[in-house]
């Protein structure tokens, strides 16, 4: 061992604690990066020489840098960022849904009372000009609330389907990004560090799309990610991307996603049934919730048809002719109107149970609001209408409080990931005070021998 | 190993603690400002769809009071008719005795004749008075008055075919009339076609209850019950057509134009109460009463013969006449006196319901107050948490 080993020794080991120094610094420019794993010099000696029989260590080398990173952990927050992605997007779409129900007077309940009162009122006067008219009103403006309730449900449902096309192609732009990354990734052979930046990116890629649609990925041998949907069906197989597509149904609203290059096969099923991402929700408040909600109006509006309209054939109008169809026949929330007739002269309105006069056919038509004509004859229309008012608000808590709940999952789950791969300021800041002050040390060491080669060049002297 | 606790840690928890401060501090907001527990469905959906259950209760017990409201000027107007009625009956009386005693003489009793026709003139407007544009004593028929001056034998009005009838023929009413009191009778058209095609039902109560499907139109003749019929003559463009309707309204002798119907008024749920007093039974007394109007008119024709037997005869079918008012004035109080207390009963009903309504959906403010204060104590301790949480770092003790 000569004096110049030292000095190699010394070098060695002031390059080394420069790259540590260089590794802090890169720590706690990241600290608040999303997705940034901190990253550890990892020292090793460079080996023993024998020097006269006794075994010496010599140098120091930083043979990689290390990723401080949990993959379990990982895949937790991911699964978790699935049921973060469903629950924020459902409850969104249902917290607007609550608004459209909102019941502050002026809502559908209302209009329907007030429907009722004003044949009560008929029914006291019925050849009344001024009653008949506040029926026909009142009538028409619960017609129209519930066609209000449907119109703005289909709204949702269209917003719901463009907001599937944005976030399909933000997918198709993350799978992209995540195909890219396995491309470099894989062709950087020697993993020494370097692509552990890439790495980062590509956990927070994964972390992206894990929020957004329901999947299943791995890593393989080469490095590379492969993504799959819930069912098994690949997006990412290493390099190649299977892109999505949204597809409409026949009102031109998009309520399926499609394989772009196979969009006979509808994905709708598999994306939506594990109730994980945003995906997932959209699709179910469209091809699910909103439908469920519009049957129950359609019940409403269909027996509010047939049974006002059955009991108003039975009475007679102010002229004695008998009564004809009240509200238009044709079926559907949607087409729930009063008929032409009826609109164009009050006086169509049947009020008499006689052709003289009375108002028995109006107390009539008042009573349906008693009967049991709902749900197989067990519910009143404004007690089924109530029922979906609840189902609605049952809905909308259930949402907001398991969202509560996997957002205190999620905020638990990052903090644990933050405590493994997170940056503490704390700790770089002491690694800085060891590493300067091992690097210090080194300078020193190269200072000592440059005294020992002055020493020795001046023994002839 | 202890945990590491990164500084995005710590920033991360203040946040999410922050936000949750704020978020009850504002719902807690939300509820002062609203003084309401529930402000959209969600906050309890259940108690939402009994608010809903409530309201609508509530809104029919409103209605049914305004109902009230409206038929009190009905039913105040029907007694205080009923009352003059009762009135103008005692003088009527008074006259009689006055000119049944042997004392009076053929020159007495010819001007006394003169008042009770004034008599009959102002009983003839009591009994055709108008609540609104409504007939009070005509039945459902409010659209005519319902007496007339003279008597009139039993007849029918020529039959009625309703405007949205296809068939375009004639048809034409025969017979004598030989029920006691008025009817609507009405023919409805089950199947259409040629006369001998056509099929049809008959109701006597004004097309409320149907009779048998009949079949036998061949010579175009329905034979109505009491005595009368319709002739059809299939003269038009179209046949007889299903759901075409034919009405006749049919007089028994007498000076009565209304019919016997009954109207109700919604007081309450599978609550309804008849309000009316129809001429027929008030002053047409068909149903073993005096025919009010025949009395007057026959006392004054027993006053104008100086017939002291007959003007005596009258006196007593004046005082069947007077009980039959009287009965009359009583069921209108009868009436009101339900109706008052269906009154009272919904103001009451009404008033649980607000309180029940209060209970469900009010916010109790003390409650309210209390964890306000204990929601803005959070908040405050959160924010000064925020403020101290980059004051602690390694930093400060490093030279």
């Amino acid at each position: 061992m000569s004096i110049s080993s030292l000095l190699n020794t010394s070098r060695d080991s002031l390059q080394s604690y420069q790259l540590a120094l260089d590794l802090t610094g890169a720590n706690i420019a990241n600290a608040n990066t999303p997705g940034y794993s901190r990253q550890r010099a990892v020292f090793n000696s460079l080996g023993t020489v024998d020097v006269r029989a006794v075994n010496v260590q010599i140098g120091v080398k930083v043979t990689n840098v290390e990723r401080i990173y949990d993959e379990y952990l990982d895949n937790q927050v991911n699964d978790q960022s699935q049921k973060m992605g469903y629950g924020e997007a459902k409850s969104d779409v249902l917290n607007r849904i609550e608004g459209i129900f909102a019941e502050n007077g002026g809502g559908a309940s209302d209009q329907m009372n007030k429907f009722w009162n004003a044949w009560s009122g008929l029914s006291a006067n019925p050849n009344g000009q001024v009653e008949r008219e506040n029926l026909l009103a009142a009538a028409e403006n619960m017609t129209s609330a519930f066609r209000r309730l449907d119109g703005d449900l289909t709204k949702v449902v269209q917003d719901a389907g463009d907001n599937i096309l944005n976030i399909v192609s933000q997918v198709n732009d993350y799978l992209s990004q995540v195909a890219d990354l396995n491309r470099q990734i894989t062709s950087i052979a020697d993993d020494r560090g370097e692509t552990n930046l890439l790495k980062d990116n590509r956990t927070d890629v994964l972390n992206k799309i894990s929020n957004i649609i329901d999947m299943q990925y791995f890593e393989d041998d080469n490095g590379s990610v492969n993504i799959f949907l819930a069912d098994g069906r690949p997006l990412i197989t290493g390099e190649s991307v299977l892109k999505l597509a949204g597809k409409s149904n026949l009102s031109n609203v998009v309520d399926d996603i499609v394989y772009q290059d196979n969009p006979g096969v509808s994905l709708q099923k598999t994306i939506s049934q594990g109730k994980n991402g945003k995906l997932a929700a959209l699709l179910e408040i469209g091809n699910v919730t909103i439908p469920g909600y519009r049957d129950k109006l359609d019940a409403i509006a269909n027996n509010l048809i047939a049974e006002v309209n059955a009991q108003h054939k039975q009475g007679y109008d102010i002229h004695g002719n008998a009564g004809g169809d009240f509200f238009d026949p044709t079926t559907g929330v949607k087409n729930f109107h009063v008929s032409a007739a009826v609109t164009s002269d009050a006086n169509k309105i049947a009020a008499s149970a006689t052709v003289d006069g009375d108002g028995d056919n109006a107390r009539s038509i008042d009573a349906i609001k008693d009967k049991f004509v709902m749900s197989g004859g067990t519910a009143t229309i404004d007690d089924y209408y109530s029922s979906l008012i609840g189902q609605i608000g049952r809905d909308v808590a259930g949402a907001k409080s398991s969202l509560d709940q996997q957002t205190s999952i999620m905020q638990q789950l990052i903090n644990r990931r933050e405590s493994t791969s997170g940056v503490s300021l704390d700790e770089e800041l002491m690694d800085i005070m060891k590493y300067q002050m091992a690097y210090n040390a080194a300078g020193k060491m190269v200072n000592t021998v440059n005294e020992l080669m002055e020493t020795i060049i001046h023994l002839g002297e | 190993m202890v945990m590491r606790i990164t500084e995005s840690m710590r920033f991360n928890n203040i946040v999410s603690s922050l936000g949750n401060a704020q978020s009850q501090y504002n719902s807690i907001l939300e509820k002062m400002g609203s003084q309401k527990r529930i402000n959209r469905i969600s906050d309890d959906p259940l108690g939402m769809t009994r608010l809903l259950d409530f309201r609508q209760v509530q809104a029919s017990i409103d209605q049914c009071q305004r109902n009230i409201d409206d038929n009190n000027g009905w039913l105040a107007m029907t007694e205080s008719k009923l009352t003059s009625a009762g009135e103008l009956l005692t003088k009527a009386r008074e006259l009689a005795i006055g000119q049944g005693t042997a004392t009076a003489s053929a020159e007495t009793r010819r001007i006394t004749a003169e008042n009770v026709e004034q008599l009959k003139q102002q009983m003839l407007s009591l009994a055709n008075s108008q609540y609104g544009d409504r007939y009070l004593f005509s039945g459902s028929r409010m659209d005519a008055a319902p007496f007339s001056a003279a008597s009139q034998s039993a007849n029918t009005d020529t039959p009625t075919s309703a405007s949205s009838n296809n068939f375009d023929g004639t048809v034409a009413e025969s017979g004598i009339y030989t029920a006691g009191v008025n009817k609507t009778y009405v023919v409805k058209i089950i199947t259409g076609g040629i006369l001998t095609d056509a099929s049809y039902k008959v109701s006597s109560d004004g097309g409320k209850t149907w009779g048998a499907e009949q079949n036998d139109l061949d010579t175009g003749t329905i034979n109505l019950p009491d005595g009368i019929s319709l002739t059809f003559t299939d003269s038009g463009a179209n046949h007889l057509t299903a759901g075409d309707l034919f009405s006749v309204h049919a007089y028994a002798e007498g000076y009565y134009k209304g019919n016997n119907d009954n109207l109700m008024l919604d007081i309450g749920k599978d609550a309804a109460i008849h309000y009316n007093i129809t001429g027929e039974e008030a002053f047409a007394g068909r149903n073993g009463g005096a025919d009010i109007f025949k009395t007057l008119d026959d006392l004054k024709s027993a006053l104008v013969n100086n017939d002291q037997d007959a003007i005596l005869v009258q006196l007593e079918n004046l005082n069947i006449a007077s009980e039959q008012i009287n009965f009359a004035t009583s069921k209108v109080g009868t009436v009101v006196n339900r109706i008052e207390l269906a009154k009272s009963n919904l103001q009451d009903f009404s008033l649980q319901l607000t309180d029940l309504t209060s209970q469900t959906e009010d916010a109790d403010m003390a409650e309210l107050a209390t964890s306000m204060a204990m929601r803005q104590s959070a908040l405050q301790a959160s924010y000064s948490m925020a403020s101290k949480i980059g004051s602690n770092t390694i930093l400060d003790f490093i030279k």
